[in-house]
């Protein structure tokens, strides 16, 4: 088959059929014979000289057009979970730079498996394992400078086996540069003849992420994605190349779950028409819900009754607090995490003087809100039109505040009607699609929405009780995105 | 536009459970209730809301809605018809779910949790409830729709004493700015007002004045038409005779004018013929005032000395 180019940037290369599915059931008979040992990404056997790999050694390097200044084979197998995790193939020995690496699927597994590249250009790349194929890329740019590019990782195989024949290319960057250069006129052409369509839709999800962000978040996400076969991509905010990216294309996937400000211009950059985001609108991304409290209000939604805070008046306070029930009020300063900056005032003398400190010294406009009292507090991640978590979060003890709950049994995929659907109303009323919603039932029945949180730390549901979110909100994306392009 | 606010009418249950509850002592506060002999109710149980009326609080209805009417606070409220079966239907003895089940029937409009949270709310805000079930909320009955698809307030205020102080007390710093602005405004007004009371006095004494020349000239007029009537009278008297100079008179009028005429054209050519020669006595670029004092001081000096040669003569 003819050789197909996959990506500008790395120069990724195709072969389909390099070698037939018999000579490759042989090469993989061979090399499973060969010692090697097992790491936590799988078999991994490093060959020597092996006579019998003479011949598809040479015609590798013929394809690749180097002949490797170190003789480097490696025979590597997965089994069932196995991957490999994203990395570049960067690595110098006596002075010759691994500047390119081919691989040949010896071993095809049912499902899963591909190789990701999900820095490509123009479009993020996934190479599916296929018998007989052959596939090799640059690791440096034509210069001799690592490509960023060419980070690439080995999607978990999820049913089957699989094996791969890689071939690992030795050259003294200047023998590199001289090559590169003597081909540029030939790789150009071929860069302009190859056809690179946008992706299908639904197919590959952009995350933007920032070093604050807890890694199991982002774990998640990945592992929601490979089980899925959609191609996960990962964009750092604070390193995000606005000169070289572009606009995600139709069809596209997006999420942003950094809260950063960078993650938040990133996003702005990114996301165009008919990308598949959370934001009921794609317009959603550029207009934030910047009176959450006034927008469920308008739309039913009862949470306890609020009040912005501006004076410091005490005759105003006063309405305003028996408005509220009476002492004790609760007063919230936005910006905190974790309940951060809620506080619970108990009398007239302590709001005065701490509404003296928050609005005439620190320029704050809290929140001054009814104290529910005897509450119970819960946490319900809403995706789309489902809720599909929900937990308890128990009030710490000595304070007023709550935190997730330890017990698994806490957790459940089953959220009652009563929290569910008012936490849906609650999201979409501030035209967002998956939130982490915080309510307090009073001992009445009576329930109230305290926040509407997007995005949301969704993780707690699968790590403290086993409860999928992940998956739901990939599949809400994936659906959107073959929803807006059909 | 807006839309038109208005209750569905109270259904006869409500009515009749108004009826019912005016006949028991259950509301909290109710002075009258000892006053009539009744017994007391019975207190309260928790979770249960208890209605409450002040002392000077009565009920009515007007225009099929239940109205409390405050003469302490000149306050008068109208109830929407979940919001009167609720109000009537909180004896402190029914439980919420209770509640909302027994008002749903009798206001027969449907009744959800919210609603009924909402609507104690309402009814604890306007001080119609011993005391507030639970903390209040955010939302309010404006948004929920009824049966009828009109919108409403679970409790209506109309308020003419309190209200309107503490109204008048909000504005007063918007009332204070906007004297401020008026009496920028007031300023020039006052100059065009007077400008605009000058012009028309001046309007006023011309008017005046054009009615005096139209008197005057009306009176001129009638002296004329009287001298007129009198030759007429003369000439139409018995033996009067045409003159000859009258017989003439058109063609001498005739032959005035003409002389007028020809005379008018002599003066301005004779006048024009002096300014020629008065120009060509002037000095090269000598302008009209120099010229005419010259000629004027030569004039006098003519004059002197006409005089001393005559004296010689």
């Amino acid at each position: 088959m003819q050789p197909s180019r996959l990506a500008i940037e790395p120069r990724i290369i195709r072969i389909g059929d390099f070698v037939s599915a018999d000579e490759a059931r042989r090469l993989r008979a061979l090399l499973d014979a060969q010692p090697g040992h097992e790491n936590e990404t799988g078999h991994v056997c490093e060959l020597g000289e092996l006579p019998e790999l003479e011949a598809i050694r040479q015609r590798i390097e013929n394809e690749v057009g180097f002949k490797s200044h170190v003789r480097s084979l490696r025979y590597r197998r997965y089994a069932e979970g196995q991957g490999h995790p994203a990395h570049v193939d960067d690595y110098e020995i006596d002075g010759a730079h691994l500047v390119a690496t081919a691989m040949l699927c010896v071993g095809e597994p049912e499902a899963g498996g591909g190789t990701e590249f999900p820095l490509a250009t123009p479009y993020p790349v996934r190479a599916e394992p296929t018998m007989g194929t052959l596939v090799h890329w640059r690791n440096v740019l034509r210069d001799g400078r690592p490509a960023a590019q060419a980070v690439h990782r080995g999607v978990p195989v999820l049913r089957g086996t699989k094996a791969v024949l890689l071939c690992f290319f030795y050259v003294p960057l200047v023998v590199f540069q001289a090559h590169e250069a003597e081909h540029a006129e030939a790789y150009a052409l071929e860069a302009r003849r190859a056809v690179l369509p946008a992706p299908a839709p639904g197919t590959q999800l952009t995350c933007i992420v920032d070093h604050a962000l807890p890694a199991e978040t982002t774990n998640l996400l990945r592992d929601a994605c490979d089980a899925r076969g959609v191609l996960y991509r990962e964009v750092e905010a604070r390193t995000f190349d606005y000169a070289g990216e572009r606009r995600l294309p139709a069809g596209a996937m997006l999420f942003r779950p950094a809260v950063s400000r960078a993650a938040l211009h990133v996003e702005e950059f990114l996301v165009a028409t008919n990308v598949a985001t959370f934001h009921r609108e794609t317009e959603g991304t550029f207009f934030p819900c910047a009176s959450p409290l006034a927008v469920r209000q308008r739309a039913g939604i009862d949470g306890p009754r609020s009040f912005p805070v501006a004076t410091t008046d005490p005759t105003l306070l006063g309405s305003f607090v028996e408005r509220l029930g009476g002492f004790p009020v609760v007063l919230k300063v936005p910006g905190g995490e974790g309940g951060l900056g809620v506080m619970r005032v108990d009398g007239m003398i302590a709001l005065a003087s701490l509404l003296d400190y928050l609005v005439r010294g620190q320029g704050h406009v809290p929140m001054l809100s009814a104290y529910v009292p005897d509450a119970t507090h819960h946490r319900v991640i809403v995706v789309g039109d489902r809720a599909v978590a929900a937990y308890e979060n128990p009030v710490r003890d000595g304070d007023f505040r709550s935190t997730p709950s330890s017990e698994p049994q806490a957790y459940t995929a089953s959220v009652p009607a009563s929290l569910g659907t008012l936490a849906v109303a609650a999201t979409h009323a501030e035209r967002i699609e998956f939130a982490g919603v915080d309510l307090i039932q009073h001992p009445s029945g009576r329930v109230y929405v305290l926040e509407v949180n997007y995005p949301c730390y969704f993780a707690q549901a699968t790590l403290g009780g086993g409860v999928d979110v992940a998956g739901p909100m990939v599949d809400y994306l994936v659906a959107r995105a073959q929803r807006l392009c059909s | 536009m807006p839309r038109m606010r208005r209750f569905p009418p109270l259904r006869p249950e409500v009515l009749a459970l108004l009826a019912t509850t005016l006949a028991t002592p259950a509301f909290a506060g109710e002075p009258a209730a000892s006053a009539k002999g009744v017994t007391q109710p019975e207190p309260a149980k928790p979770g249960a809301p208890l209605r409450k009326l002040g002392e000077s609080s009565s009920l009515s209805i007007q225009g099929g809605d239940l109205v409390i009417h405050d003469s302490a606070t000149l306050t008068m409220r109208r109830l929407h018809p979940i919001a009167a079966a609720v109000f009537l239907l909180a004896d402190g003895q029914k439980s919420l779910a209770a509640l909302r089940t027994e008002a749903e029937a009798s206001s027969g409009l449907p009744v959800d949790e919210a609603t009924l949270f909402a609507v104690l709310d309402a009814l604890a805000d306007a001080g119609l409830l011993a005391a507030r079930v639970t903390p209040p909320g955010s939302s309010d009955l404006a948004s929920f729709v009824l049966v009828d698809g009109t919108l409403g307030d679970a409790v209506v205020e109309t308020g003419t004493g309190a209200t309107a102080q503490a109204a008048r007390k909000l504005k007063l710093p918007d009332a204070k700015e906007h004297e401020s602005a008026a009496k920028q405004i007031r300023r020039p007004m006052r100059v065009i007002e007077a400008t605009q009371k000058s012009h028309s006095e001046l309007l006023g004494r011309a008017a005046k004045a054009t009615g005096v020349a139209r008197e005057e000239a009306k009176k001129v007029n009638d002296r004329m038409r009287e001298r007129e009537m009198n030759m007429k009278a003369k000439r139409e008297a018995p033996g009067a005779q045409a003159t000859t100079d009258e017989a003439a008179l058109p063609a001498l009028k005739q032959r005035s004018e003409a002389l007028a005429k020809s005379e008018s054209v002599l003066r301005k050519r004779s006048e024009q013929e002096v300014k020629v020669q008065y120009k060509e006595k002037a000095l090269p670029g000598e302008d009209d005032a120099s010229l005419r004092k010259r000629l004027g001081a030569a004039e006098e000096e003519a004059k002197a000395a006409n005089t001393k040669a005559t004296q010689a003569k």
